[in-house]
């Protein structure tokens, strides 16, 4: 089974180009970082490789054992590599959509939203759990449709490696044609973002036409300044309460809610409280344009 | 597997050196808020129609304390180059020193905040002890 990871051979260039743009934010943003957060991105980046090491045979097997059942015997002919890649990010933008849509998953996912700093070393910060929020089961149809495991693991790493440089704020917007159909450091700025309007948007890897097609497609307004992070900023630089703090919620949550609505505090979306005490990002969306439409006097 | 761990040592070391130099060029130093003005929009992210009738804002903008017309109070505690939010529930205790009051909420993952609020800190020991509204 041949089996090249080609994030590991990014993670030079993914340092220089850290590296590259601290020296950048020095003479041009010095508040894009701030040294504890990047500790902890960086730590969580360290982390979720030990992590994706440790449970990688696994999802190998799943997709070596699937692919035994596979519909069509596509081989590793040129045209299955772009094809691959196309359906992969598919696959990627459904796991991400679900991602934020369903708490079990955003328990996982949140790691990588935490932070309240838009840079590079932010695409580094990856979960450690995503095993555990069975992430890798929207890349096993590809398997059954025939793509070698080999190849459809490729082509996640790539989709990986693309997705480093569209978190900065140092590159405005691409030429229209390339954010027609990439995703870039603007759109996914507004995926970042915790401004009501750019909640839950955007949730392309590689092509934002997904978004487009989909209807969660948000473009970065010019005048809406982004503000980074999570509807309830963490403040705290704690590595362990980072990594769990949303499990940590989920578990607290279910213990004490009422038999019938402990499972929704797993699976309906993140906000959710049976009692109507917290808001989802739908809700404040909806109270944020209401109120653009009828603006509240100021005192 | 010795590959794996080179790759793990390599990695860490790069870590290490990143968080340094970020440190060295002295990058993320302190979130102040501006003014009045800037509170209010920080206010409005955090928790998307709270709108301020009173606002506490700490000398150099390191912190502020906020009440709406419902008698909510919320808390913008520095967090490295930023600001976190919380609103204060019946939980929270605050002490004063002369002009500095210590906030300290029920969430104990979130730090206790010290701003110094001139004249009006004993006002807003007052609103926090025995909120209204």
């Amino acid at each position: 089974m041949p089996n090249f990871d080609p994030v590991n051979y990014a993670v030079p260039a993914f340092i220089l180009l850290v590296l590259a743009e601290m020296i950048w934010a020095r003479w041009r943003h010095p508040q894009a970082y701030e040294p504890r957060d990047t500790a902890v991105s960086l730590a969580f980046g360290l982390g979720s490789t030990v992590a994706g090491a440790l449970t990688a045979s696994l999802v190998l097997a799943m997709l070596v054992k699937l692919h035994e059942y596979r519909l069509f015997d596509i081989g590793w002919q040129w045209w299955a590599w772009p094809l691959c890649f196309v359906l992969d990010d598919l696959a990627y933008y459904w796991s991400h959509r679900f991602g934020h849509r369903i708490r079990w998953f955003w328990a996982s996912h949140v790691n990588h939203h935490s932070s309240q700093h838009y840079n590079l070393s932010t695409a580094l910060r990856q979960t450690w759990t995503g095993f555990i929020a069975i992430s890798f089961v929207f890349r096993l149809p590809l398997a059954l449709i025939g793509f070698h495991p080999a190849m459809i693991l490729f082509c996640g790493g790539l989709n990986l490696i693309y997705q480093f440089w569209i978190h900065t704020e140092a590159i405005g917007r691409m030429p229209r044609w390339f954010e027609a159909v990439m995703n870039t450091p603007s759109h996914h700025r507004v995926h970042h973002a915790t401004n009501p309007l750019y909640l839950d948007r955007n949730y392309a890897g590689t092509f934002i036409l997904w978004d487009k097609l989909f209807g969660t497609y948000q473009p970065e307004l010019d005048e809406l300044r982004i503000r980074y992070g999570i509807v309830k900023q963490l403040g705290s630089f704690h590595l362990l309460w980072s990594v769990f703090h949303e499990w940590i919620g989920i578990a607290h949550d279910m213990w004490a809610a009422p038999w019938r609505h402990k499972l929704s505090y797993l699976l309906r979306e993140p906000g959710w409280s049976h009692d109507g005490s917290r808001e989802t990002s739908d809700a404040i969306r909806a109270r944020w344009l209401e109120s653009q439409a009828s603006p509240p006097d100021r005192p | 597997m010795g590959g794996q761990l080179l790759l793990f040592a390599a990695s860490l070391a790069g870590v290490i050196f990143l968080v340094l130099v970020s440190r060295w060029l002295g990058l993320g130093r302190g979130a102040t808020i501006a003014s009045e003005a800037e509170a209010r929009e920080l206010a409005d992210n955090a928790l998307c129609g709270f709108v301020p009738t009173d606002i506490g804002l700490a000398p150099g903008g390191r912190g502020a304390l906020l009440r709406d017309s419902r008698g909510r109070i919320m808390l913008l505690a520095p967090h490295g180059a930023r600001f976190a939010a919380r609103l204060l529930d019946a939980n929270a205790c605050v002490t004063r020193d002369g002009t500095r009051l210590t906030v300290t909420i029920s969430d104990r993952t979130f730090p206790a905040t010290t701003m110094d609020l001139g004249p009006d800190a004993e006002a807003w020991e007052r609103r926090i002890t025995a909120p209204e509204g």
